[in-house]
């Protein structure tokens, strides 16, 4: 059973949430005018013996300073001209000034096949969607590449798609992020006699600056992870095991993993919403 | 996915030059420049295979040229295998050697014949008494 997943990150800003449970938070950090980010995931794990990570970016940058990228298509349609398929795409990222944006990314005017350089800077890209498109098509007529100077991929945006792949964050250094909602239910048990009784698997996995420190060995790090479970069809019953207000310090890495309990491939939509404020 | 040809990696050098000299910081400036080592090391990759073909194509051409003349010597000693008969001794010669034996061979037999007619007249003489 292959994995499938699509995966959409928004990011909002303060202005634009809904006040709901932002009244329940303390004035000091409603003062920060903290912003939402939500990942929306309709998806369904490969196997159900293990883990394994929601449609990850390609590479990331990571970088302590931010840098310009480069992005374009497979496809010469992907084009900002009129009569182009997607013309501009946003990309979710870290600014030069460690905050969390989104950013507009347009493709080249007449070839999307021409590399853009952006004059946006970047410390990391998580995740891109397209913004607008041509009179040629709605979605990507080729695969839309956002990738470093040096040609690694960072993610795509695949042909006939407009989110690209990334469901994995990083929060911006001298920021909190507070897990603030979070839901999981099964969309339609799978075929077979126990179907109503098996269930998903979602493992956020958070990883500490120092745990992510390249040349530490696996065995020194404390990769914690937080499980939620969903078994049963149609059903919500899995939304209270989220540890709602967990916060995770700047520089932490959060990953989503899924895997199916019995047998793979069992559907389920997925709903989280990360407060992230500076400290 | 664009062809990394020489003419690609040119304008991606060009456009490391331009964004190191945008750059707005010392870090990100060294961020460039180690984006720009990378495709010099790139390009020098690239000249060192075209160097490699054009190694090749030469060899291709020197191996052909050497194909050729042993075709050539081939199709001559192929010449020199056939054997031609001599019609006087009836003996088989290479077509090469031939033409020098079939002129042995004729002076031989000329020299055969008068040797013969010598005697004959030799012969008869002998056999005349002697006008005395």
């Amino acid at each position: 059973m292959a994995e499938a997943a699509t995966i959409r990150m928004r990011l909002q800003e303060f202005k634009d949430i809904g006040a709901g449970f932002l009244l329940a938070l303390p004035l000091t950090i409603r003062a920060m005018q903290p912003q939402l980010l939500r990942i929306h995931i309709v998806g369904t794990p490969a196997d159900a013996a293990g883990f394994s990570e929601i449609k990850p970016c390609t590479a990331y940058l990571d970088l302590a300073t931010a840098v310009a990228i480069e992005h374009l298509s497979s496809d010469a349609l992907d084009k900002s001209g009129a009569a182009g398929a997607v013309q501009s795409f946003y990309t979710i990222g870290i600014d030069e000034l460690d905050e969390l944006v989104t950013r507009l990314e347009t493709q080249h005017v007449t070839d999307g096949t021409t590399v853009v350089t952006t004059t946006n800077l970047y410390k990391d890209v998580f995740h891109a969607y397209a913004a607008a498109h041509g009179t040629q098509d709605m979605d990507a007529e080729g695969t839309i590449t956002i990738r470093k100077i040096d040609d690694t991929a960072l993610t795509t945006i695949p042909i006939t798609k407009n989110e690209s792949l990334g469901s994995a964050f990083k929060v911006p250094d001298n920021h909190v992020a507070m897990l603030a909602f979070g839901l999981l239910r099964r969309l339609a048990p799978a075929a077979g006699v126990y179907a109503a009784d098996e269930g998903v698997r979602i493992r956020i996995i958070y990883i500490d600056p120092i745990d992510g420190e390249s040349g530490m060995a696996a065995a020194d790090r404390c990769n914690n992870w937080i499980d939620v479970e969903s078994v049963g069809g149609y059903t919500t019953q899995a939304a209270g095991q989220f540890p709602i207000g967990q916060c995770f310090e700047s520089g932490t890495w959060i990953h989503l993993q899924h895997s199916s309990k019995v047998d793979a491939g069992e559907l389920y939509d997925l709903l989280l919403e990360f407060l992230i404020w500076k400290k | 996915m664009v062809k990394q040809t020489q003419e690609y990696i040119n304008l991606k050098i060009k456009n490391c030059e331009e964004l190191i000299r945008s750059a707005t910081s010392k870090p990100q400036r060294e961020i460039y420049e180690a984006y720009k080592e990378y495709w010099e090391k790139e390009k020098g990759i690239i000249e060192q295979k075209k160097e490699k073909l054009d190694m090749i194509k030469q060899t291709k051409v020197i191996v052909n040229n050497v194909k050729e003349e042993l075709e050539v010597e081939l199709e001559e000693s192929a010449v020199d295998t056939s054997k031609t008969r001599c019609p006087i001794c009836l003996e088989e010669f290479s077509n090469q050697g031939f033409p020098k034996h079939y002129e042995a061979c004729k002076r031989r037999d000329e020299l055969e014949k008068e040797l013969e007619t010598a005697k004959a007249e030799l012969e008869a003489e002998s056999t005349e008494k002697p006008n005395i």
